[in-house]
């Protein structure tokens, strides 16, 4: 018993997997660091940008100036706030080199060792990100916009644990293509372009074609941060509901596709030479 | 029942038949040829619970690859394998709580963290209730007198430390199986003896069911009572160690300095058994019949002015090519 909560074997499992991986990041302080400034950086970028894009005109695409940086600043955190990207290029290492092997002798599901990975580092960034993104506010002085509905707030953080739910189920399956093709840094490759375009890294997707979007929508990417952004801004609410509906139907498939793969591409493994 | 047993057990691979220069490199883009080679080739084991056995080959023998069928890490290609009456493949918890394995090259052990971090995760990991735990936990500690290393980053510690901290690991959670691939490999004399000597305890203490891999005839004669040789994925060897090193390691290889120049007259009665294997005038090595080693040696210290002198054992490869042949 941990205060009124019983824990399951498992579940102490899995909270020291978290808790260890976040003794490990502590070790790291340049790490650290330079995550604030990449953030800071990124934010810096957006308001020279977007200022010399502004002047003289009120609004760009129905976006404020002030919505905007207050777009940039969220879609930032939350982006950095995604740690699985590191699974794929983990797993490829690993299992190329034979040392994916120490998860599959231990009693732990790899999948779930991963995501215990990927929630240990967030929970230690989270700290550092989040003190950039406040002091960013603080230092440039300007309107933070940020809805006040508290079931848009409540959506749209939901969303965004879901997001990083199916990333994690998305990396961890590209990462076990390496079983197959030994080399997936082409995919990885493809994957981040691709994922930089349709999560609205790059720019807000509302300046995008309508049925661009349209097709986006099918998409889980779209989802990831852009559209909790959007509904933190105010925007987009009637789009919730699809994005649950879309959200839950992705991890589901990958709930499904990701045991099965694992198992067909370990035993298919020949593992010769390492 | 035995512990471990296998029938029949084989695997294969295929590999890419590369051929040379950019335009075997290019042709390979759009047509490849593959061999397929035998691994493993029906091989049958059977191994009672308690056993210290060897398992010995050169390298590409197929050792590795039969640890890790036996570990579930990889699938066999055909055969029966049963180890604690489950197929290891199927990777199930109940299995892999009850064995244990630790390969030279590979480590569970978070570099960045100290050995008892990864004890704690350990101890989650395999549900071991605190009590046992801590039993366990000091009961390796005190025989490894690492009591100190504990709280060392793990990135400080020397190869041989590691190599202790991950035996504790490995052992924490008191498994029926322990699989050894090339624990000793790298490590200076002194971690390797007390490796051995915690290996011993814990098979006989313990009752813990051990295969070892090593490429040290050492390792194998001082722990194993009985031995396996595997050559080319084929068991050509299963019987006592004593039994294998009295046939088959016929010669011991002795490093002789000399403080003067010396040549050695082969043409000796004492010599003529041996072959020369490298010689200056310095220094000579010789490859003596293990029987008559002795004798030679009090020939060389009356003969010689002998400055140091170094009696090796034969090294697995000659002794497996002997069986071989």
């Amino acid at each position: 018993m941990n205060g009124c909560i019983p824990e399951s074997p498992v579940m102490k499992k899995y909270l020291e997997l978290i808790k260890i991986n976040v003794k490990t990041q502590l070790i790291w302080r340049t790490d650290a660091f330079f995550s604030m400034i990449s953030v800071c950086a990124k934010m810096l970028f957006a308001y020279l940008l977007w200022g010399i894009i502004f002047e003289g005109k009120e609004t760009v695409a129905g976006f404020s100036y002030s919505m905007m940086i207050s777009y940039y600043v969220l879609n930032s955190f939350f982006s950095s706030m995604d740690m699985s990207g590191s699974i794929s290029y983990e797993m490829d290492d690993k299992i190329r080199n034979g040392s994916f092997s120490k998860y599959m002798i231990i009693p732990v599901l790899p999948q779930a060792y991963f995501l215990c990975q990927t929630i240990g580092k967030a929970l230690f960034y989270v700290v550092f990100t989040f003190t950039a993104s406040f002091i960013w506010i603080f230092i440039f002085k300007f309107d933070f916009i940020i809805t006040a509905n508290a079931l848009h707030v409540v959506s749209a953080f939901t969303l965004l644990l879901l997001g990083y739910l199916f990333m994690q189920q998305f990396h961890y399956y590209l990462g076990l293509l390496t079983f197959k093709f030994k080399n997936i840094f082409l995919f990885l490759m493809i994957k981040d372009n691709i994922f930089s375009l349709i999560s609205g890294a790059v720019i807000p997707l509302v300046l995008l074609p309508h049925e661009v979007i349209s097709v986006f929508k099918f998409l889980p990417f779209y989802y990831i941060s852009y559209l909790p952004t959007m509904i933190l801004l105010g925007r987009n609410s009637e789009e919730v509901p699809q994005a649950f509906i879309t959200m839950l139907l992705w991890i589901l498939v990958l709930a499904v596709v990701n045991p099965a793969t694992y198992k067909y591409y370990r035993t298919k493994f020949e593992g010769a030479g390492i | 029942m035995p512990i471990i047993e296998t029938k029949d057990l084989t695997k294969t691979y295929k590999r890419y038949k590369k051929k040379e220069g950019l335009r075997g490199s290019l042709t390979g883009l759009f047509k490849r040829d593959y061999e397929v080679k035998k691994a493993v080739d029906s091989f049958n084991l059977e191994i009672e619970e308690g056993e210290f056995t060897g398992l010995i080959g050169p390298n590409g023998a197929g050792k590795t690859t039969l640890i890790k069928m036996l570990t579930g890490i990889i699938a066999p290609t055909a055969g029966r394998l049963s180890v604690m009456g489950f197929y290891p493949n199927k990777l199930e918890n109940a299995f892999k709580k009850q064995y244990a394995v630790v390969m030279g090259q590979k480590s569970q052990l978070f570099f960045e963290l100290t050995a008892n971090d990864t004890l704690s995760l350990f101890k989650e990991i395999y549900d071991i209730p605190k009590p046992e735990f801590e039993k366990s936990r000091d009961y390796f500690v005190e025989l490894f007198n690492v009591k100190e290393l504990m709280n060392v980053q793990v990135r400080n510690l020397s190869l041989g430390e590691r190599m202790k901290m991950e035996l504790i690991t490995a052992l924490l959670h008191n498994p029926r199986v322990l699989f050894l691939d090339e624990p000793t490999i790298g490590l200076d004399a002194i971690a390797v003896k007390q490796i051995r000597m915690f290996l011993k305890e814990v098979n006989e203490n313990k009752k813990t069911t051990i295969l070892l891999t090593s490429h040290y005839m050492e390792d194998i004669k001082q722990l194993c009572k009985r031995s396996i040789v595997i050559n080319k994925g084929l068991k050509i060897f299963d019987g006592s160690t004593e039994n294998l090193f009295n046939t088959y390691q016929k010669y011991k290889i002795l490093h002789i300095s000399f403080a003067d120049k010396t040549n050695l007259r082969m043409e000796d009665a004492q010599l003529k058994n041996c072959s020369i294997l490298e010689n200056d005038e310095y220094k000579v090595t010789l490859q003596v019949p293990k029987e008559a080693s002795s004798k030679i040696l009090d020939y060389l210290f009356k003969s010689c002015t002998v400055q140091d002198i170094t009696v090796e054992e034969e090294d697995i490869g000659t002794v497996v090519e002997r069986m071989y042949s």
